[in-house]
Order: C-alpha cells, then structure tokens, then sequence
C-alpha cells in the first residue's frame, strides 16, 4: 500500500469513526434533556430512570467522541502537514469557536453529570440542553472548515502561497450553510434512528416495558421530525453543488456526458472506461429539474473536465445512491410514525413496526457516512478545490500504513467495547424492571 | 468605506494580538500541565499502589476529578489550535518530524480517557473493571512521557529537514536521553501534583492521606533528581539549559521561586495546610515550565540543519492573528466563567 493511500485510508477511518460518536454527543442531550423537562414538570419515574441511563451512554460517547477528535487535530498535521501549513490560519475562526465550543460543551456536561441533588434542578436542566447546544455548534463550526475545503474563499493563491487571508470570508464560505444544516439533520435522523432501534429490539423482548416506550418516542420523534426535513436540505445542497462543484454533482450523477434535459440516473454502475452506465434506471429530464428547477437546463457532465480531475466515479456515485436511498426510506418510516402516533396509536407497538426499526437502526448512520464519503471521495483529487491536489498535502514521513493499522486496531477494539457497555446498559436496565414488576406481583399476593 | 476589521484598537495603543496570542498559548499549555497534568499523577499514583489500596485510591480520584475530567484535556486542543492557527509552520514540522512519538501519546489519550469514563459508567461492575484501571493507569504514564518527549524533542536540535534516513528524520530527534528525560520529568511533575491534591481530599481516610503525603515527598523528590537530569542530559547531548536559562533572568527568577517553594510546600506539609499546599505545588509546576518557555523564547522548533524556526517568524499574517486574537477573547470571556462556576460547584461545596 502507498503512503499516499495509507494516510487517506487513515484519515477516512478517523473522520468515520468520529463522526458517529460526534452526532450521539451533539444529539443525544436533546433526548436527555426531553426525558429531563418530562420528569420536572410531571414527576413519573420512568422519565427519571430514562434519563440518567442515556446520560450514561451520553458520558460514554462523549468521552470517546472527545478522545477521537483530539486525534484528529493532530492527525490533520501528521498527514497532511502542507495542507495545513497554508489552510491552518485560513480556517482557523471556524476551530478556534469551535474549541471554545466544546470547552463549553465539556463544562457544561460535568456539571450535568455530576450535579445531580447538588445544582437547583432549573439550572441543572440548563446544563444538560447547554451540552446539545453547544455540541451542535461545535458541529456546524467543524463543517465550516470542511465547507471551505469545498468551496475555498477569503485568500488569494499566489505562487503557492495563500495571500491577502481573509479568516471571516473564508468562514462564511458558500458551502457553510448547505453542509451545515445537511449535517445537522443527519446527525439527529441517525442517532433518532438508531436509538429507536435500539429501544424497538428490547420492546420485541419485552413489550411493556414503560422506560423502553418512553425512550422510542422521544427519539423518533427527533429523529422524524429530521428525516422529514433531510430531503428539502438535500435539495438545497444539490441545486448549490450544480453551480460550485459540477464535477462532483457529475460524479455523484455519474452524469458522463453533458446535455440539456438530462436524465436522473438511480442505482446503475458506472463504466468509467466507456463512460457509460450499467443496470441504470432513467427519470426524464429529473437531473436538471432538480439541480436548476428547469427541465430543460444544461447540466455540465464529466466530459466537461479534464478526465485528470475526475473524482473516482463509482465510489461517489454508488455513495450518493446509498445515502439517498436511506434518506427516502427513512422519511416514510418517520410518516408512519406520525400517522400511527396521530391516528392509529395501538399500531406503534405493533412487532412488525418494532422490527422495521430495528432493521433501520443503522441505516442512518450508513447514511451519513456514505454522505461524507460523497463529499469527501467526490471533492478529489483536491484537498482544497481547485487549489491544491490531496498528492501535494502528503507527509514525507514513510510506513503511513502501519500508522493506519493502529488507528484501525484502536479503532475497532474501542467500537467493539463501546457497543459490549451499551448492551450492559440495556441488561440493567432490563433486569431493574422485571425486579420491580416481581416485586409488584409479589406485593399483591402477599395482600 | 475602511473595512472595519483592519482596525485594531489594541495595536493603536502599542499592544500587538501577537503578544496576546503567545500569552493565551502559554497560559493554556501551564494550565493543562497543572489541572490536566494533576489527572494523569493520579493515574501514575494508582500504578504504584498496591492492590488493597487501589480502591480507595480509585473512589478518591473519581471524585476528586470527575467534573472537572473532560474539561481539563481541552486545553490541549486550544494550544493544537493556536499552534496551527497563528503558527501554522510550527505545527506542521512539529507533527511531520514528531510524528512517531506524537501518535503514541495520542494511543494514551484514546485509552486514557475512554477507559476513564468506561470505569465509572459500565453498568455492571466486575472483572472488566481491572482492565479498565490497568489501562487507565498505564496509559496515565505513557501521555505525559511522550508529550514532555515532544516538548523536549523541538528544543533538542535534532529535527533535521530533508532528512537522509527514516532514523535520522523520524527517531533520532526525540528517541534521545535528552527528550525522554524531558519526558520523565513531566510524568515526575505530574505525580506531584496529584499526590498533593489529593493529600487534602483524603482527609476522612488517614491511612490513605499518609500514602498521598508520602508519595508526594517521593515524586517531588524524583521530579528534583529529573530536573538534574534533564540539565545533565542537555549538556551531554548538545544543549546548555544552563545557558539558556542564565541568558534570561526571567527565568532564572521563576526557576528560583520554585526552588524556594520546596521550603514552603515543606512547612506548609508539616503544619496540614491542605488547601494552601496545592496552590504551592500548581505555581511551582507552573513557574517551571513558564520558565522554560521563557528561556526556549522565542525560538519554537530548534532545527539540527537550519535556523530555528521563532514564534515571530512563524506567525500568520496580521489580518488572521486579529481574528483569532478577538476570538480567543470571546472564548476566553465564555470559558472562564463557566470554568470557575464548575470547580466553584464541586470543589469548594462544604467551604
């Protein structure tokens, strides 16, 4: 393996692996914190109960999604020292607010954490939606800095040199907004998805369980009201990347040659060898209603650029039909949820519904990483678009690929631990309830 | 119309965001070697008790440190981020040559604090709880040893740019007596700042708080036998603290208070003022390794094969250091409060 291939294996693997502990940290306050406000204002346990055993899987996230992005500032540096010898002062707004962010995040999750009987019960609820908050402004800061990688503003290139650095233009690039809020409603519709699922699969073993209900709710009710909104940010996002980065939305498209009236390709596989698409299936006209709402626009294909400066056409492509093809799934779920919660409320419960969660419960997240698999995989062979090629940013430091091996041990063993500790979580949960239910029927014997 | 960010008050009145940049990115990294350089001696201190003692040393240091854990590390992130922000050459020599010993104290960090949060929030307490305090107690050691070999790997001189060998470009800088003496002296410094600290939160338990003050007479004698070493080794290996220090009287006075401090942290010892005896510790941590700044100043990155890389050279342009400087402003006016409120809540709650 080259070092070339090793360090962005390195880097994919890294930003993978963040990434989901990163969405859990930034969204699951929000649920804590439903749970939270439900038991200060009616009192019923359950509430109670459901939210200091998210809060413990929160701590567990968060302390992994913590350690996991510390990794990542220096591995930026370690892998691609050129890359951030000239971007580091360009983006550097976006993660200077972005550190202190999640300073804030931090402060605010200890005194969450561990406030309990010790704060005012007004100012420990603050804490815990102060910790979603601030995650999520973490977030949406970090993607700034990705957006200027996409849509690179606020400098000028002079002889390999950035100069005139303008570090607010470059924050406020085009990019910021679409990435932002696509990411934003990602990180709510997997993690919604993915707890529910998890709370479905207890509720198949066990249908009665009151904390188990309660927490499906709460986290479909999040993560639909999200999946819902997904499609309508994917289309903002698309109609942006039609005018910034049409090599990428050809990619995406594996739109080969350029035409007015352009067909929407789904599924297929690309041929990049014959420029031509296999197994496809065509919607008229659909690619240039949806990237310049007229059907009868101009959509530039790849045989608009120098074929050097394709992206890899099958990954992106296939990528993009992952994640939209999830996206579409997991709104109609979500439509089912509202419609049963809205008129057919006996149905929520019902096992087939249960295991369609649970048979969701990772899509989201298969979503959101072939979404930046799409971004990332489709910007190439650019690390910063159109400036400089990802080649150019390399460490010369040799043996990347041993570096990569350890990420990926580390990596797995800790994935591997934290779903072992959620399961225990589950077991104890589980075995808390069906000691009082017992006890119940014990104590009306006994009468 | 003049853009309103060209205009910068501070630098009318002779004030540069430079200067403020450099103090921001030396207040940050004293800071995490005081509160996060006390949770890693707590983790050495629990490498070095034996099994009975362990579980209450265990009980002490979740409760001495639990709110405040997460909060403590993210001063790294901050110097990571001023460093590529406003020094953007010295980052990136520092994790291209450094790579190696870098990556393995990112390893300890990943253990360290998952294994951290995996002790306490494990729902089910049993056998797995060993492996998390053996894991958590080794990483403890291994973080700081590597972080104090890449501080003393940059002033060592032995980055070589365009190197000939694999060993000469991408060991040989850091893997030295010099460097990893560094790097003991951190793990030395360490253990005595959480020994001390934790001398005062074990008062209920009196046999506890005689193991915390003799371990705290221990490490802080290993940390004074380190330093010897670490001028020792500077000597040998082609660098002459004592020079450096000498050339700035700055130094020479914080390295002088520090010393001076061992008499007070002794009397301080002997009479159990438990509370005053931290401060004592945290501004001899802090006054040594701002002295060391202040010598190494403004040299970043001492190159074996061209000048030094400056702070001053090093620097963004005016425009970014501007940002960033009201940037960290903002942070610092956000962080500090909420950061006093927290210690303020948990730490002082029976005073």
């Amino acid at each position: 393996m080259t070092d070339f291939l090793a360090a962005r294996l390195q880097m994919a693997f890294s930003l993978g692996f963040h990434i989901i502990f990163a969405c859990i940290g930034m969204v699951m306050p929000f649920f804590m914190a439903a749970a939270h406000l439900r038991w200060l204002r009616k009192g019923d346990p359950i509430d109670l109960d459901l939210t200091k055993t998210w809060s413990k899987g929160v701590a567990i996230f968060f302390a992994t999604g913590a350690v996991s992005g510390t990794m990542l500032s220096f591995e930026l540096g370690m892998l691609w020292p050129e890359f951030m010898k000239h971007a580091g002062p360009i983006i550097g707004m976006p993660f200077s607010l972005e550190g202190a962010a999640f300073f804030i995040e931090a402060i605010a999750l200890g005194l969450f954490l561990y406030g309990w009987n010790i704060l005012n019960r007004w100012v420990h609820f603050s804490a815990g939606v102060v910790v979603g908050i601030s995650g999520v402004m973490s977030g949406i800061l970090v993607v700034a800095a990705n957006a200027w990688m996409n849509s690179p503003t606020g400098f000028d290139w002079v002889n390999g040199q950035a100069v005139n650095i303008d570090p607010v233009a470059a924050m406020l690039n085009d990019a910021w907004f679409t990435q932002a809020l696509h990411m934003t409603l990602a990180a709510f519709v997997a993690t919604g998805f993915a707890v529910a699922g998890i709370h479905a699969l207890q509720l198949l073993r066990n249908p009665e369980h009151p904390v188990h209900r309660r927490a499906l709710k709460i986290a479909l009710f999040f993560g639909g009201i999200a999946a819902f909104l997904q499609p309508i940010s994917g289309d903002i996002s698309a109609k942006d990347i039609a005018v910034r980065q049409p090599l990428k939305l050809a990619a995406m498209e594996a739109h080969f040659h350029t035409e007015s009236g352009a067909d929407l390709l789904v599924g297929g596989i690309p041929d990049v060898e014959n420029k031509t698409v296999n197994y496809g299936i065509y919607l008229p006209n659909f690619l240039s209603f949806l990237a310049f709402n007229d059907f009868q626009a101009e959509v530039k294909g790849l045989d608009a650029f120098p074929e050097e400066n394709w992206p890899p056409v099958l990954i992106t492509h296939l990528a993009f039909q992952v994640m939209v093809g999830i996206g579409v799934f997991l709104m109609l779920i979500a439509l089912m949820y509202f419609f049963f919660r809205w008129k057919r409320r006996e149905y929520l419960w019902q096992r087939g519904f249960l295991r369609l969660l649970v048979f969701a419960a990772p899509l989201g997240f298969i979503a959101v990483e072939a979404g930046w698999i799409v971004t990332e995989v489709g910007r190439q062979p650019w690390i910063v678009y159109g400036v400089m090629q990802t080649v150019d940013a390399l460490t010369p430091m040799p043996g990347i690929v041993y570096m990569f091996a350890t990420t990926m041990i580390l990596y797995l063993m800790l994935g591997a631990i934290v779903c072992w500790l959620m399961v225990r979580q589950v077991q104890v949960l589980n075995a808390r309830y069906s000691a009082i239910q017992s006890n119940a029927v014990a104590g009306v014997e006994n009468v | 119309m003049p853009d309103i960010r060209q205009f910068n008050p501070m630098q009318s009145r002779g004030w540069k965001m430079y200067e403020w940049i450099v103090f921001v990115l030396a207040v940050s990294l004293v800071l995490y070697l005081i509160f996060a350089g006390a949770d890693f001696g707590a983790g050495i201190l629990e490498m070095f008790s034996n099994r009975e003692e362990r579980n209450s040393v265990e009980a002490l240091t979740y409760q001495a440190i639990g709110p405040v854990w997460e909060a403590n590390h993210i001063w790294l992130i901050l110097v990571i981020v001023i460093l590529f922000n406003c020094f953007p050459e010295v980052y990136s020599l520092i994790s291209t040559y450094l790579h190696i010993p870098i990556m393995l104290m990112l390893i300890g960090i990943v253990f360290r604090g998952t294994a951290f949060a995996f002790r306490h929030y494990d729902a089910i307490k049993d056998r797995s709880q060993r492996i998390y305090a053996r894991t958590f107690a080794a990483a403890s050691f291994l973080t700081p040893l590597f972080l104090g070999t890449v501080a003393g790997a940059t002033i060592l001189g032995r980055i070589t740019l365009n190197p000939g060998s694999f060993p000469e470009g991408f060991l040989w800088p850091w893997l030295n007596m010099f460097s990893i003496s560094v790097g003991l002296l951190t793990v030395a410094i360490c253990a005595f700042l959480a020994a001390t600290f934790l001398i005062g939160e074990s008062s209920d338990t009196p046999a506890l708080q005689e193991k915390f003050i003799r371990q705290s007479a221990i490490s802080l004698g290993i940390t004074v036998l380190m330093g010897a070493v670490v001028f020792a080794a500077g000597e040998w290996q082609g660098i002459s603290l004592l020079t450096m220090f000498l050339a700035q009287p700055l130094s020479l006075f914080g390295i002088g208070f520090a010393t001076a401090g061992l008499l007070l942290y002794w009397h301080l010892l002997l009479n159990q003022h438990w509370q005053a005896i931290r401060l004592v510790a945290a501004a001899q941590a802090g006054l040594i390794l701002l002295s060391w700044l202040i010598a190494q100043y403004p040299v970043a990155i001492q190159l074996h094969n061209a000048s030094p890389i400056t702070f001053h050279g090093s620097q963004a342009p005016e425009q970014v250091l501007t940002v960033i400087g009201y940037t960290l402003i903002f942070g610092v006016l956000m962080i500090f409060p909420a950061l006093i409120y927290l210690i303020k809540t948990f730490k002082f709650r029976e005073e």
